[in-house]
């Protein structure tokens, strides 16, 4: 069992700021808003895009005009895979005398997984290792790109139309005087019989002659005319021989390699290109609520650090089930779980149960809306045009324990974590705490065993508590404007405990 | 009742052949053959006969032994073409092997299919039907995803040439039997 498998990450859930229960390993902490974060809570944006072979940066608008595609890397267009490139020597006549031959270098594209190489679809070995490949022209791009032109200079004009009406309502007489949309020679043009010149002038003659007069003299240096239809009559039938002929499975492309080269969709294997590789984004995700980074990835991609990581696993305390003595319905049995602080600072940690921490966060409540904080929309400082909300889910979480749990009474002591402990003999340094010896069940450096008892009910044990510690934000430290403070935070956890005999 | 182990091995001038295989039963190996340490040929329902300018690479297993010995009284000769490559880890029992393969790392061939010519096994897949491959099959993925490939694998002549240099500076040799021609 592979310690990333679903049923060990579902073991110990911790219950997000909207309602959600995640495994650690998939919150963030925002120490601004001091709430756990799940990847629902975060927005996620992209950082930079780059190639996933050979890893090379690309900026975003040089990304947008090569359709997200790298311009070296190549897949196979038979299993996806990607093609490297091999050299293979051929002898040609040297250029300064015929009669010898001399080793050249050519270059082919083979995949190391199906062995499909360029030559199975006829592309001539290339003299240059990259660059040279030629690319597939689609038949219909002049069409496409002629149809663009003109449905641009139709919306631009339209633009236009929509400014201009805008200022109708104002003296007619100061916009003469301006010339701003160039009107006055319009008018004069149209006056004297002339055509109207192309573009922006003729979009102003809707403004003084009405709406829909400039669209009949477009005055375009290329006219587009319509695609000239084909009569029904004129399109063949499917070919009987699909019907009589033996089906040739190997050249045929299955669905997938069609659709990867979407402009051509070749049917048969020998015609299928390779295509460029997709690039690859690096993202950074936001708290939503207070528009902080929690995750900022380096930039450069062969790096897997990150420059800003508040994931939760290095700030809230793990709970760990470490041992579960076999469970029978009804009977009290013991279990211990491992509690691991993982920051530099030392913290107070006391177990509740779910109606206190439900007890206490009503409290809050009141008091905030006494205190006459309105809930304000608050408008996004990164992006006006969005309004940060996070989305809390009805709470199903109070009902889902199906069995009781025996909490301790006493605050236990969480050491911080140092990394020179382990060379360090000497016991556990505990800052003046005293343990409670049915609690405690060990200590090593960070990390607490904690007895509790659970009483299971049903088959599926199922235990749920809050715990509560404190968290020391360090980092304003390094500012000393604001002191170092500390927080008392209240998370609920649930355990899965297994089945009960 | 499975035939004797009597060893009787057949090595053609030429062929390099380490001490630290394992031969069983009665070998034929043709000339130009390589045989890396650690490959185990055993042939113990009947001969094997392999061809020249193999590449038979470690932990290769090329194994003629029928699961029901008590069904089949005639001997199965397993037949190994030429230019073959059986890579490291493989397992072989199928009976009738052409030229030109290529059987990749860790793959199994079960004892009834064959390969003619040309076909490469990609790494990892396991070939248990009854069936003879057609020419240049290529044979790849987890699930054996099939295509044909246009013309049959490249035939490694600069390695196996290499290799007759090579080993025997590293490692002790069987001796050739047959005598070669005058």
């Amino acid at each position: 069992m592979s310690p990333f498998d679903k049923e060990l990450l579902e073991k110990v859930l911790y219950r997000c700021s909207c309602g959600s229960r995640k495994p650690i390993s998939s919150l963030y902490f925002c120490r601004h808003c001091l709430d756990l974060r799940c990847g629902f809570c975060v927005s996620h944006e992209v950082d930079s895009h780059y190639c996933p072979n050979c890893m090379e940066n690309m900026p975003s608008a040089e990304a947008r005009l090569k359709k997200n595609r790298c311009a070296n890397c190549f897949d196979c267009p038979h299993c996806g895979h990607t093609l490297s490139t091999r050299a293979s020597s051929v002898s040609v006549p040297s250029p300064d005398d015929p009669t010898k031959m001399t080793a050249k270098k050519v270059y082919y594209l083979a995949c190391a997984f199906c062995r499909w190489t360029s030559r199975d679809i006829g592309l001539p070995d290339q003299l240059v290792a990259s660059g040279a490949w030629p690319e597939q022209t689609n038949p219909y791009s002049e069409r496409i790109s002629t149809l663009q032109e003109h449905y641009r200079t139709i919306a631009q004009r339209e633009k236009m139309e929509k400014e201009s009406r805008r200022f109708l309502g104002r003296k007619l007489s100061y916009l003469h005087l301006s010339d701003k949309y160039g009107l006055s020679s319009v008018a004069a043009r149209k006056r004297s019989g002339l055509s109207s010149l192309a573009l922006g002038a003729s979009g102003l003659t809707g403004g003084v002659a009405g709406a829909g007069v400039g669209r009949e003299d477009i005055g375009r240096l290329v006219d587009i005319a319509p695609a000239t239809p084909v009569s029904l009559h004129e399109i063949n039938d499917l070919p009987t021989e699909l019907l009589t002929d033996p089906i040739d499975m190997y050249n045929m492309t299955t669905l997938e390699q069609r659709f990867a080269q979407v402009e051509f969709q070749p049917e048969r294997v020998d015609k299928i290109y390779p295509t460029h590789k997709h690039l690859m984004i690096k993202r950074s995700q936001r708290c939503r609520r207070c528009e902080h980074n929690l995750s900022k990835p380096e930039y450069n991609p062969t790096s897997i650090k990150f420059k800003i990581q508040l994931a939760a696993y290095y700030h809230v305390p793990e709970i760990i089930i470490f041992k579960v003595e076999p469970m029978e319905r009804g009977k009290h049995t013991r279990f211990v779980i491992k509690v691991v602080n993982p920051t530099n600072s030392g913290s107070v940690l006391e177990v509740v149960s779910l109606a206190e921490y439900q007890d206490t966060k009503a409290k809050e409540d009141a008091a905030r809306k006494e205190k006459g904080e309105e809930e304000k929309t608050t408008v996004s400082a990164i992006n006006p045009l969005r309004q940060p909300s996070i989305v809390e889910a009805t709470d199903q979480n109070m009902n889902i324990a199906t069995a009781e749990v025996t909490l301790p009474k006493s605050k236990i002591y969480l050491p911080p974590r140092d990394d020179a402990a382990e060379f360090d003999e000497g016991g556990v340094d505990l800052a003046g705490h005293v343990d409670d010896r049915d609690v405690v069940m060990w200590r090593k450096s960070n990390k607490v065993g904690i007895q509790l008892k659970v009483k299971p009910s049903e088959e599926n044990v199922l235990v749920a508590f809050a715990i509560q510690y404190q968290y020391t934000n360090t980092i304003f430290a390094h500012d000393s404007k604001k002191e170092v403070r500390t927080a008392t935070i209240c998370v609920p956890v649930f355990l899965n405990l297994g089945k009960a005999a | 009742m499975s035939s004797s182990a009597k060893s009787n091995i057949k090595i053609a001038p030429g062929a390099i052949v380490c001490n630290e295989c394992e031969l069983k039963g009665d070998i034929s190996i043709g000339a130009k053959t390589v045989i890396h340490p650690k490959a185990k040929i055993v042939a113990e329902s009947g001969p094997i006969i392999i061809g020249e300018n193999n590449l038979i690479e470690e932990q290769c297993e090329i194994l003629n032994i029928d699961p029901n010995p008590e069904n089949s009284h005639n001997e199965s000769v397993m037949i190994i073409g030429s230019n073959n490559i059986f890579e490291v880890g493989s397992e072989v029992n199928c009976l009738k092997i052409g030229d030109n393969n290529i059987v990749e790392a860790k793959s199994f061939l079960g004892r009834h299919s064959n390969l003619s010519n040309g076909c490469i096994i990609g790494a990892g897949c396991k070939i248990t039907t009854e069936e003879t491959m057609e020419e240049n099959i290529v044979v790849y993925g987890g699930d054996c995803k099939r295509r044909k490939g246009l013309d049959k694998p490249v035939p490694q002549h600069l390695q196996i040439d290499f290799l007759c240099k090579v080993l025997p500076n590293y490692h002790h040799l069987k001796k050739s039997t047959k005598k070669p021609t005058a």
